[in-house]
């Protein structure tokens, strides 16, 4: 997983920020500690960051810090699940995830009166996916299972969510730590998800709403 | 639940647990974690597991394996944690070595402090002799060098580093400075450092230091008495 690096300097540049900013954000956790990459370069040690990632997210923090507090914001991009609940009513009337999602989770899991974070999460990645056309309901079965079984283990990690597939069969996958996987000749991956911004998307949904 | 006190005064072992107070004036030994909400040692005690504190009184000599959680810590002995420490407030009178990180909202150094890893402060206030092996991330900086100060990185927004006045003898006999490998921050003033790079929007280097390369944004001040080897403008 190759990814694109900014140093530090350039990234000051490109939005405007202040090194003192940036140290406070880091120091109250919005910005993740193994985001700060130190390579030697020939004028010493300078740390780097995975660029995409840190310039969205210095973009949200910019848009929102007018109205949250850092450590509101701070919560919003921990990987560790809010301790939110949300009951039936109040969650199809908040349109987090579409109906035909809402109607198979209740299907699979049977009738419930109130959600937990991590079944929402649940939801909301069964939804992402099956918009996204890649995967089938029958497919999305077994989604739900896999994240129900596991995902309480390496919850507050950062972890990908992969969906492989070979000859018609086809695998989930959770893989903690974002650790380079390879696969044989002939493998497809359907899927590849970052799960921590899933998480920090289903929270911002949840607090607009 | 009800807290009981733990309190030794001669020699003594004791398992960890729920307490209100725990005091060892004597020798004593600590196994297991500990949750109480004074934890208070004058003697010389040992602790194996991580203590969880409201507030923290170390006057004489305490080994701590473990991590240490408390509103407050004072320190005016001898203390050498092998675990982080998390806090409000921190103020180290005597000799502080602390082996994890140190996240805290306020600071503050008499005495000399080792850190092996980070040190991150709304306010970090030093007065004494300190090293700090990794970053040292604060808010507000304010160093008064009185003796060796080391640190690999400094960042914050408002960094201040002076030497207080000296008599003549110990300016013959003792070593004072700051040495660090990179700062930066939005205000910088600095005295007595030698770094590689200062980076920073207003950066006013003062006299006794060494510096390789300045760069700011809006303001650069150098005094007279202060090597830099090159300073740009960004």
């Amino acid at each position: 997983m190759e990814q694109e690096l900014i140093s530090k300097k350039e990234l000051l540049e490109l939005t405007g920020i202040s090194y003192g900013q940036l140290y406070r954000w880091k120091r109250k956790k919005l910005i993740p500690e193994e985001w700060f990459i130190r390579k030697s370069t020939f004028t010493g040690q300078e740390t780097f960051f995975p660029k995409e990632k840190i310039l969205s997210r210095i973009e949200k923090i910019k848009n929102m810090k007018d109205d949250l507090s850092l450590d509101e914001l701070a919560s919003m991009f921990s990987p560790n699940p809010a301790a939110i609940t949300l009951s039936k009513e109040e969650f199809t009337k908040r349109n987090i995830v579409s109906l035909t999602t809402f109607r198979f989770y209740i299907e699979q899991k049977g009738e419930q009166g109130a959600f937990s974070f991590a079944q929402l999460l649940q939801m909301y990645v069964l939804e992402k996916l099956l918009q996204t056309g890649d995967v089938s309901l029958e497919e999305g079965k077994l989604l739900l299972d896999v994240l129900e079984n596991h995902y309480s283990k390496i919850q507050g990690r950062s972890c990908e969510l992969l969906f492989i597939r070979k000859m018609g069969i086809s695998i989930w996958m959770l893989v903690a730590n974002g650790s380079d996987v390879y696969f044989e000749e002939g493998v497809k991956v359907v899927v590849r998800l970052h799960l921590p911004s899933c998480i920090e998307e289903l929270k911002m949904k949840i607090s607009e709403g | 639940m009800e807290r009981p006190d733990l309190v030794i005064a001669g020699v003594g072992n004791a398992s960890g647990g729920v307490y209100n107070l725990v005091k060892i004036a004597g020798h004593g030994k600590l196994h297991g974690d500990i949750d109480c909400i004074d934890f208070n040692i004058q003697g010389n005690a040992t602790i194996h597991g991580n203590v969880k504190a409201k507030v923290t009184n170390i006057s004489g000599r305490a080994h701590m394996i473990g991590t240490l959680r408390s509103e407050q810590i004072k320190i005016q002995g001898n203390a050498s944690i092998h675990g982080d420490i998390e806090c409000k407030e921190i103020r180290f009178h005597g000799r502080g070595d602390v082996k994890g990180n140190v996240m805290a909202e306020e600071v503050c150094i008499h005495g000399e402090t080792e850190i092996v890893g980070d040190c991150a402060a709304e306010v970090f206030d030093a007065s004494g002799s300190f090293t700090i092996g990794g970053l040292l991330n604060a808010g507000n900086i304010h160093i008064k060098l009185f003796g060796n100060c080391r640190a690999k990185e400094i960042g914050g927004e408002k960094i201040e580093v002076k030497q207080q006045g000296m008599t003549f003898f110990k300016k013959l006999f003792l070593h004072v400075g700051l040495t660090a490998e990179s700062i930066e921050g939005d205000e910088i003033y600095v005295e007595h450092t030698k770094a590689k790079v200062v980076r920073g929007n207003q950066v006013i280097i003062g006299p006794g230091c060494d510096i390789e390369l300045v760069e700011y944004k809006d303001a650069f001040q150098c005094d007279k008495g202060a090597k830099v080897g090159s300073y740009k403008k960004i």
